[in-house]
């Protein structure tokens, strides 16, 4: 095989892994500064890495139009028929996914440097952070299914190891518990969905080239197959595991007891989003499967809803951001539902900018406030904090779908495309309406996140004396706020980038990797009892067999050049009041101080009390939870342990106790007397060739 | 002997290339010291180390090649080849590691002079030797000389160190039991001579008949056999073991633990496969019930140990009993099908010696723990489990590393142990050993009592209340190369397996 | 075939009979005392006088002097074959072979002769 510049990818995983080695293993002995460097030095290079393979990718004459290459390090396992290869893809979607992920980490990883000043601990936390970097890459690098899980249980093993760095708090060992079990649950769907495209004679190989590629074909003959449907739901199952979607995202918020930066880095801008990734990468699968893709549509637009009404109330500063995480990922598995895969990558990398300016600014004000969270306790820190403010603000604008920042631009995006979809499905415009609330409530508790923490006056002591963190931390604040702001731009709605004359690069760039196929005899719709008549490229670069009959369609709803412009303005012009909607709303309620002025709706906030107590309490879930699963499942585990404490370990003990009788009884023929030995020779020569007498004799 | 009609054409001297040099570097390494004196001491193990990595290039080279020499009678197959890249990896390592205590500036002042004797090079060469001779030797006369040079340079470096009884009582008890096993061999031999009025593995292989009823052939393959036990360890042979691993050094122990098994194991699957193969319908109720044997006693005997250095002992006897498991699916394999020179091993070869290799860097890594730990090998003998009470909370790199190698021996999942027992047990399966099989699993079960026993000690007890052996871990970087280049080795082939099942892919009979 | 083994049968008589021929030699010529029954009385009764210490030791020179006689003397055993084959070898054309093989062989002991010296065992102090 010829050498590529693109496999030089493989070093962008090695260079964190090795990060790993040198701070795991000598971290406790090198001196402070060292360590601050090599952590976000491997991130770096892995960042100017794929800078190199995008580069190289889109100036490589034979990777024209989305095609993939694949990098072979080696052979990883072979038994019998069956070869599992340690290969990376790339291709469109690994290479955004790459640059998102080692870019984002850097700049956390900078920020950490100044956050962790002054914990003992700092090594370990580095090491573990580089590590959750390599594993985060083996995820998005990976070009088979069974090495991405490699990935995908490394990130899962980091953000455990992480949300419990702090081991001596208690709270912070079981949300890490409680986080590990709930992932582990989601893992068993992707390792049951796994283990039936094995055993299906249909795919050949856990390649995602070849699962795609098989599913093409196997499309053509099971469009929809309860088979594909249950392969799908259980991948799917995976992913509401590790990106927190209903009914298994309980564990998100816990998770904030690790330190800020993970929490920006994993639990916001990366890991969480592993799953609308691994649905991306899976396209043609799912798109032969519409019943299992209305059902992450679906619940990606449930639980964007549901998360968006917690976090509502939530006082805690940091909870805010996780359930609106929760939310913002409901949006991108509903953009995935409704077959526009790459907006749904485009909302992950414009989220992964605020996000994480969001978590990183929120750490900024813990650090201020000398780790109070509270934001009860806050106010007026606009003032004390300016750089951390301002950046803050940039990010709530972002989220919140303010016109010309980037979060405006993708959710936009998604919010049309579930437009489109509901007309060709007009149930699915409920979906629609629900997307638009959801917009209106982020909108809402953003805002009243930013006036609680950063304006009116200070509350207590500790808001008084807040201060401003050091350049370290404020300088990525400012790099991220920049990206919040301008990472809209690679995708302008084609509405208003067709009149300026260019065309959507990310879209151009992300589309032959990431978007939805369809099979000629099944329009998308078919499905859901509508006829779709959009589809008609063939497929570029596919080689499979039977490409004649196979086309590709635009997904619909996502192709806006054939769309009529007006309601295409008219949908960017509902984002834009929602979101205002929201943001006076909340200026309204958090700032108006004369309440007498509006008495009628003074006690309709009065009533709504109960609701605001109701979600501040999660609607319960947890509790829900706790007595239907765990309290039962304690119950089970009660009767395990007598059975195990009186039946197996009994059995197991007298064992032990037997075969330690046994072995000093053997004992008293080791006596340490040579000819003793010389003895034992002897007879045992004598019996081997007695034995092989009489084995002859009975022959 | 067919070598009547010997002739010198017969020799092929890039066969021999490995052992020539070597055998040279011998020589130099005895005389050197006698030059070289204080600081220039270094010179020697320099010597040494430069003459393994030549063998070491010198085998590679001819790799594939199938080369052979003196009529047949020695054979560089890639067999003796890959052993041999073993031997000369195991001796490197152990130089440079025992380097450190023999030149004495290397080391931190208040260390104990060990191995002021310059002579332990040279032994250490001349035991390569022997092992690349018995794992290439293809007649019982070469194999005996071979497994003499072996042993008797190893009967020296197991009282090495002059200032423990115990290393002399190990040195003393090694040659006599190893004299007397001999004396089995020897004797073995003769009567095949007798029988068969040759010695070549071929001729034996075409002379002996599984009807005939010969039975000073059988007495002789009895013997032979017995010989080649006492070299492996196997019950009823095994008696010296645990005080001469105990008694030696502890870097020795683990290179007799490591090379001198896997060196014993090369040249037995060659006897059993390429000689005696016609008669398996013979030797095999013997092999069997050797085999369960020495895996059952040897794990019973380490299950009430307390000193880590016998506790090795014994569980390197269980694992010369599983590893007799692929002697019985060569014999098994190739009885059948019949042996044809130049055809890959098969499977039962493969993963004979990728246990082999697992077994080898996981025994040798953990013995050099023990070294590592102590500051002297008087310390070092006595070390017990008591002593490593709560050593993650002192020294965690050691007691990390230790848990590697000891989940390797019990052969857990992601290292070497896990996979060479599984695809050993798989092989196993597959050729109807079903009984053998359930026996081998009951004891690995039973292994991994004592092997997590010193890992629950280490991380999930206190320290004890009295000083512990391992207070002071001799401060040694040298120890590293054995260390790490173990836990990579571990590792690797736990992880990546593949890359190694390859190049035992290309492993081939005769040449 | 039998025939091979008649030179090995004469050795073994040879050497059985110069044995018993020593012993009865010496029976007979050694002086014996009975000068007192007290002879009698000692361990070892055969009526030789008893000296030297009982347990008795070797000097370690001893050992050191068959490590050199392994040197000096074990080589004139391969000295002896080798020699009788040049006659084969040269008519092969490896005459010179014949020579190295000779020469490496000594040039082993040799170094095996100056480590002894090396190590002062001819030091007899």
């Amino acid at each position: 095989m010829e050498m590529n510049l693109l496999d030089l990818v493989g070093l962008a995983i090695a260079f964190p892994l090795l990060g790993t080695l040198i701070l795991g293993l000598f971290g406790r002995f090198m001196p402070r500064i060292a360590v601050s460097i090599i952590a976000p030095a491997t991130v770096g290079l892995s960042f100017i890495i794929g800078l190199i393979t995008l580069f190289v990718y889109r100036t490589d004459s034979a990777l024209i139009g989305g095609q993939p290459y694949v990098s072979y390090l080696f052979t990883w396992i072979q038994s019998g028929d069956f070869t599992a290869n340690f290969s990376l893809l790339i291709d469109p979607l690994s290479i955004t996914m790459m640059l998102i992920v080692t870019g984002v980490s850097f700049i956390i990883h900078v920020y950490s440097i100044g956050y962790m000043a002054h914990d003992k601990d700092h090594a370990r936390f580095f090491a573990y952070l580089n590590l959750f970097v390599g594993a985060m890459l083996i995820l998005v690098l990976a070009s088979s299914l069974p090495v991405m899980f490699i990935g995908w249980e490394g990130v899962g093993l980091c953000s455990y190891l992480l949300i419990g760095f702090w081991y001596e708090k208690a709270s912070a060992n079981i949300a890490g518990m409680k986080a590990f079990v709930v992932n582990r649950i989601g893992d068993f769907g992707v390792l049951i969905a796994m283990f039936m495209l094995f055993a299906s004679e249909n795919f050949v190989s856990l390649e995602f080239l070849d699962i795609n590629g098989a599913a093409r074909i196997f499309g053509e003959t099971n469009y929809n197959s309860p088979f594909i449907i249950a392969v799908c739901l259980f991948l799917f199952l995976g992913a509401t595991g590790k990106s927190a979607q209903i009914p298994l995202y309980i564990w998100l918020p816990d998770a904030m007891e690790g330190p800020t930066p993970v929490s920006a880095l994993i639990h916001a801008a990366t890991m969480v989003t592993a799953g609308v990734y691994m649905l991306a990468r899976l396209n043609v699968l799912f798109s032969i499967a519409p019943t299992a893709m209305l059902v992450v549509a679906v619940i990606g637009c449930a639980t964007a809803f549901f998360a968006a009404t917690i976090a509502l109330s939530q006082v805690d500063i940091k909870r805010v951001l996780a359930y609106s995480t929760v939310s913002q990922l409901g949006y991108m598995f509903l953009a995935c539902g409704v077959g526009a895969f790459w907006v749904g990558i485009f909302h992950l990398m414009t989220h992964a900018f605020f996000k994480a300016l969001l978590f990183l600014g929120a750490g900024s004000v813990i650090h201020g406030m000398s780790d109070d969270q509270d934001i009860r306790n806050m106010g007026g820190l606009a003032k004390r904090m300016p750089v951390t403010y301002w950046t803050f603000l940039v990010a709530a604008l972002a989220i919140a779908g303010v016109p010309f920042f980037s979060g405006f631009f993708s959710k936009d995006e998604i919010l049309a495309s579930t437009f489109w979809f509901g007309a060709e499905f007009p149930s699915g415009k409920i979906l629609y309406v629900i997307a638009l609330i959801t917009a209106f409530m982020t909108a809402f508790y953003m805002f009243r996140l930013v006036i609680r923490t950063f304006l009116g006056k200070p509350v207590t002591e500790k808001a008084k004396k807040a201060h401003e963190s050091p350049r370290v931390m404020t300088i990525p604040l400012i790099i991220l706020a920049v990206l919040a702001f301008v990472g809209g731009y690679v995708a302008l709605p084609h509405v208003i980038s067709g009149p300026l004359g260019y065309s959507n690069p990310l879209e151009q760039f992300l589309k032959p990797a990431a978007q939805t196929y369809q099979i000629s005899e099944h329009p998308v719709g078919e499905a859901y009892g509508v006829a779709s008549a959009e589809y008609v490229e063939t497929i570029e670069g596919v080689s499979v067999e039977g490409e004649d009959v196979i086309h590709e369609a635009a997904g619909h709803g996502e192709d806006e050049a054939h769309h009529p412009a007006d309601i295409s303005w008219y949908l960017i012009l509902a984002s834009i009041v929602f979101a205002g909607l929201g943001i006076w709303g909340a200026y309204l309620y958090f700032r108006m101080t004369d309440w007498a002025k509006l008495p009628a709706l003074s006690r309709l906030i009065r009533r709504l009390q109960i609701v605001n107590d109701w979600s501040l309490k999660k609607w319960f879930v947890d509790e829900l939870y706790q007595y239907t699963i765990v309290e039962p499942g304690k119950v089970l585990a009660q009767i395990s342990l007598i059975f195990d404490q009186v039946v197996v370990d009994g059995i197991v003990n007298g064992t032990a106790g037997f075969f330690a009788f046994v072995g000093d009884r053997i004992r008293r023929f080791q006596t340490g007397i040579v000819r003793e030995y010389a003895l034992g020779i002897l007879l045992g020569a004598v019996s081997v060739v007695i034995i092989v007498f009489i084995t002859r004799m009975v022959l | 002997m067919t070598s009547m009609e010997f002739s010198p054409q017969t020799i092929d001297f890039t066969a021999i290339m490995p052992i020539i040099i070597i055998s040279a570097g011998i020589l130099v390494t005895l005389l050197l010291p006698f030059a070289a004196k204080g600081r220039a001491k270094i010179i020697n193990p320099l010597v040494a180390l430069i003459v393994l990595l030549a063998a070491f290039i010198s085998s590679a080279r001819i790799w594939d090649l199938g080369r052979a020499s003196f009529d047949g009678m020695y054979t560089a197959d890639n067999a003796t080849l890959f052993a041999s890249f073993i031997f000369i990896i195991v001796a490197f390592i152990t130089v440079i590691a025992i380097t450190a205590r023999y030149c004495p500036f290397l080391r931190s002042p208040d260390g104990e002079g060990l191995f002021a004797s310059p002579e332990v090079f040279p032994l250490m060469l001349t035991v390569v030797v022997g092992a690349i001779v018995m794992s290439a030797s293809r007649n019982l006369i070469l194999t005996f000389l071979a497994i003499e040079t072996l042993s008797i340079p190893l009967y020296v470096l197991a009282g090495m160190n002059l200032s423990s009884e115990r290393s002399k009582e190990a040195s003393l008890k090694y040659f006599l039991t190893g004299a007397f096993a001999s004396g089995f061999l020897a004797y073995g031999i003769s009567l095949i001579y007798g029988a068969v009025g040759k010695l070549g593995y071929h001729a034996i292989l075409d002379a002996c008949s599984p009807t005939a009823a010969d039975y000073t052939l059988y007495a002789g393959l009895a013997l032979v056999a017995v010989g080649f036990g006492f070299k492996v360890a196997l019950v009823p042979f095994h008696a010296w073991v645990p005080d001469v691993y105990q008694g030696s050094p502890a870097l020795i122990s683990g290179f007799m633990a490591s090379l001198v098994k896997a060196a014993g194991f090369t040249a037995i699957l060659r006897f059993f496969g390429e000689g005696i193969v016609p008669l398996y319908g013979i030797w095999w109720v013997a092999i069997a019930i050797i085999a369960a044997l020495t895996m059952t006693v040897g794990n019973l005997m380490a299950l009430n140990q307390i000193v880590l250095k016998r506790l090795l002992a014994y569980s390197s006897i269980a694992h010369a009993g599983y590893l007799l498991l692929a002697v019985l699916i060569i014999g098994k394999e190739w009885s059948e099908k019949g042996v044809t020179a130049g055809a890959p091993l098969g499977d039962a070869m493969q993963c004979a010696f990728f246990y082999l290799a697992g077994y080898v860097f996981a025994i040798i890594g953990s013995f050099a723990i023990i070294w590592w730990l102590t500051p002297s090998d008087k310390e070092g003998a006595l070390l017990e489990i008591d002593d490593v009470r709560g050593l993650n909370d002192r020294h965690p790199l050691h007691a990390a590393l230790f848990a590697l190698f000891l989940f390797s021996l019990a052969g857990f999942p992601i290292t070497a142990g896990f996979l060479g027992k599984f695809f050993l047990f798989a092989s196993a399966l597959s050729h109807g050993f079903i009984l053998l099989v359930v026996f081998a699993l009951l004891n690995a079960v039973l292994s991994a009592y004592y092997y997590l026993k010193i890992i629950v000690a280490m991380y999930m007890k206190s320290a004890p209340e009295h000083a512990s052996l391992c207070e002071e871990p001799s401060p040694n970087p040298w120890i590293y190369a054995v260390v790490w280049t173990c836990t990579l080795a571990t590792l690797w082939l736990g992880i990546i397996p593949a890359s190694i099942l390859g190049l035992l892919g290309s492993v081939s009979v005769g040449g | 075939m039998l025939t091979a083994y008649v030179p090995i049968l004469i050795l073994f008589a040879f050497m059985v009979a110069i044995s018993l021929i020593i012993i009865v030699l010496s029976h007979y010529l050694s002086s014996r005392k009975y000068s007192s029954r007290e002879r009698f009385e000692e361990p070892y009764e055969c009526g030789l006088s008893t000296g030297g210490i009982k347990p008795g030791r070797y000097p370690v020179k001893f050992y050191l002097v068959a490590i050199l006689f392994v040197v000096f003397d074990v080589e004139a055993v391969f000295l002896w074959p080798w020699a009788i084959s040049f006659q084969s070898f040269r008519e092969m054309g490896y005459s010179v072979f014949w020579y190295a093989e000779m020469i490496v062989f000594l040039g082993i002991l040799l170094v095996g002769y100056v480590y002894l010296v090396g190590k002062n065992a001819f030091d007899w102090k």
